[in-house]
């Protein structure tokens, strides 16, 4: 009664920390996972060693991505104009601390609490527990519970290792509304998305293709492959980000002056090309991480062409748009040139371990025309104001990208399992 | 596919089929939801003088 009353004599926000403090209190009193539960001691030294190196793997890779925020950053603050810079910037800035909290609060438990093991990271048996519902013999996955708030595997450090990659994932895919939405979104009802976003849609997804759910089991279950593959996340990451951009764009509504009354279609320029292009670049930096990395082990002698079709298909990508524009408008648009080296970034992801390089050449020349037909047709058809790019990159090229497994992938990785066993050898 | 397994492109579409309905629907709900409570748009006013100065109360270059 007297903690009551001394909390309603306090300001909001001082309230806010009390509560947060309280909070943060009652979790470090919870049981956990035993101190050193996990020790590779049992292990022969060779196999300890496997591990560690896979483990630093997986965490330099994690380091890698997370500086693809700065790359969004720079890229959506570039394409928008100079009196919308600070909330723009401030977008991407705070996305990654609000996603972070909320992957660690529950969106991390959704997405990987049905998860047993990461063998490559010498990780087995781990507390787990999945929802599934029974569909004739078959369960199907629909999200994990457990390991919330990192209380079960605290002290396992391949499932830290792995919520610090997943909560970078999540990240991009959380900060790519933030560009289709720029210029005109309250800032109080961006926080707001962006617990929603990181606590439970992205999860929700991310369990059905990554945490054991019922898309990653279609081939077990319904014969149909090797169930829904993404390697890197065209679908799971660029996808879901850009159908929310979609959505979002779509009930905020243009920003004002972009189509006009009489039909026009109003130009509104970016204040900083340089810093967009920057960013691009970036971004490009990154995504090594993420595709490279999503072997989750070093040992994986496969991680030589992943980095390599990452990189092929971000260039052809790049060079379709800009070729194709000079061609038709007779200038090299070096906007839509990075709109297009990101598309082929886009399209690789999913199938960048499946697919030999003139597939990932031509996966990206794909992607290139994909970018430039999409940003012209919401624009100029469906009339959705975009700012970024966004929902053509992420959302169209994820989708083709996610297709794209399923036409070119030659069948010298992978085989003979499911897709878990691709992913983590579930 | 080219490969011969069309069951592979199949779980490839229902996959993005699933995104599609599923997680673009559920995006649409919230922001739907946040448009009717808190509102989603700043005040057009806010719009043509810019965020910065208004919503965020700083300016990314002052002195321009």
């Amino acid at each position: 009664m007297g903690q009551r009353l001394l909390l309603r004599s306090c300001t909001p926000g001082t309230r806010l920390i009390v509560s947060a403090l309280a909070f943060a209190l009652v979790l470090l009193l919870m049981p956990s996972m035993p101190a050193g539960a996990q020790k590779l001691d049992h292990v022969p030294a060779v196999e300890a060693l496997t591990y560690t190196v896979n483990l630093a793997w997986v965490l330099l890779a994690g380091f890698l991505v997370m500086f693809m925020q700065l790359g969004f950053a720079l890229l959506e603050t570039g394409f928008t104009r100079a009196k919308n810079a600070v909330n723009t910037m401030a977008m991407n800035l705070t996305v990654y601390p609000v996603g972070l909290i909320g992957f660690w609060l529950t969106g991390y438990g959704f997405m990987m609490g049905g998860i047993h093991q990461w063998p490559s990271l010498g990780a087995f048996g781990l507390p787990h527990r999945e929802l599934s519902v029974q569909f004739g013999h078959h369960m199907l996955g629909l999200i994990g519970f457990g390991k919330f708030g990192l209380l079960a595997v605290n002290n396992d450090p391949a499932s830290l290792a792995m919520f610090l990659f997943g909560t970078v994932f999540m990240g991009v895919a959380a900060t790519i509304p933030t560009g289709a939405m720029a210029e005109r979104w309250k800032f109080s009802a961006f926080l707001l998305y962006g617990f929603f976003m990181s606590m439970f849609l992205y999860p929700l997804y991310g369990n059905w293709v990554w945490g054991g759910g019922w898309l990653s089991q279609l081939g077990v279950n319904f014969g149909l492959g090797h169930g829904h593959v993404d390697f890197g996340g065209s679908s799971v990451v660029n996808m879901t980000g850009g159908l929310t951009a979609l959505a979002g764009a779509m009930v905020l509504g243009p920003r004002i002056g972009k189509f006009r009354r009489d039909g026009a279609i109003g130009l509104i320029a970016g204040h900083n090309l340089p810093l967009a292009m920057s960013g691009t670049l970036i971004l490009a930096f990154g995504w090594f991480g993420l595709n490279a990395g999503s072997t989750l082990a070093a040992s994986d002698p496969r991680i030589g062409l992943i980095a390599v079709n990452t990189m092929l298909a971000s260039a052809a990508g790049s060079l379709t748009t800009i070729f194709y524009l000079r061609q038709r408008y007779n200038r090299p648009d070096v906007a839509m040139g990075c709109h297009g080296l990101l598309g082929g970034l886009v399209a690789i992801t999913a199938s960048c371990a499946f697919v030999s390089p003139a597939a990932a050449v031509l996966i990206g020349i794909i992607a290139g025309f994909l970018v430039v037909g999409s940003v012209l047709a919401l624009e100029r058809r469906f009339r959705i104001d975009d700012p970024a790019g966004a929902i053509p990159v992420h959302g169209v090229c994820g989708l083709w990208g996610a297709l794209a497994v399923g036409i070119f992938a030659d069948g010298t990785y992978g085989t003979g399992g499911t897709v878990s066993l691709v992913r983590y050898g579930d | 596919m080219i490969e011969g397994d069309l069951g592979q492109f199949i779980a490839q579409l229902i996959g993005v089929s699933i995104n599609a309905i599923v997680i673009f629907g559920l995006a649409l709900a919230f922001f739907v939801i946040v448009e009717r409570t808190i509102g989603n748009r700043v005040p057009a006013e806010v719009e043509w003088s810019g965020l910065d100065s208004l919503e965020m109360g700083s300016e990314a270059y002052p002195n321009v």
